[in-house]
């Protein structure tokens, strides 16, 4: 018989057994909706993130299990590094065109799901917040299109900093920012 | 968010806050000891 990780996993099954990396915060950086003065996930479920820490928590159905569920999708996202992310900007972008897209630096702890591109954890935090963000930018000229792109201001960012007590800073400095208000691991170990 | 396939499990368990430490009792200055005469 085979069993539905789906609907067991975290009951009877909680997935390979967590390797101890030791006690500081993983940083990862991630994509998020401003809505109502927060940042809102990407996800269909619109998770409102809190300042700071944020718990994990399944709302699959029927089985509500512990997250991250090793077989689900549940977990506090991040990538591992910001130019993964940078990829991912004009495809979310174009999805909903009304909305302003915010650029935040998180630190990710407690049982975390390592994946080829970034991290989904049981507990993250808002680190810092971009007031940037990259847009593609087209021009003709001479009948050649050329590609480039501009970094649009994000007017609601100043008064997410605040709300998150997190420093605002140009995307060039975003890393830096995020280094000097804690002791992290700059990357998965 | 596409963060690709799952690849390995870790846990992070931050240390805890340092607890306050115990603040010492204030020290009374004792007064002078009586001097008795040998």
């Amino acid at each position: 018989m085979q069993l539905d990780l789906r609907f067991w996993d975290g009951m009877f099954y909680d997935g390979p057994r967590p390797t101890s990396i030791g006690t500081r915060p993983v940083l990862g950086f991630r994509l998020n909706w401003y809505s109502d003065g927060a940042l809102v996930s990407l996800s269909n479920l619109g998770y409102t993130w809190n300042p700071g820490q944020n718990l994990a928590r399944c709302r699959s159905f029927p089985t509500k299990h512990h997250a991250p569920g090793p077989a689900c999708t549940c977990g506090l996202y991040a990538c591992h590094d910001l130019v993964q992310l940078l990829r991912d900007v004009a495809s979310c972008a174009a999805s909903r065109p009304t909305e302003q897209l915010i650029i935040a630096g998180v630190a990710g702890r407690g049982v975390v799901r390592v994946h080829e591109r970034g991290w989904r954890a049981q507990y993250a935090r808002i680190v810092a917040l971009c007031n940037e963000l990259p847009v593609l930018v087209f021009r003709q000229e001479g009948g050649r299109i050329l590609v480039g792109h501009e970094l649009i201001r994000q007017e609601a960012a100043p008064s997410l900093g605040e709300k998150y007590g997190v420093p605002v800073v140009p995307l060039n400095d975003l890393f830096n920012a995020m280094r000097s208000v804690g002791d992290f691991a700059e990357e998965m170990p | 968010m596409n963060i690709g396939r799952p690849v390995r499990t870790v846990e992070i368990v931050e240390e805890p806050e340092p607890a306050n430490e115990p603040k010492e009792a204030p020290t009374v200055p004792l007064p002078d000891q009586e001097r008795v005469p040998a």
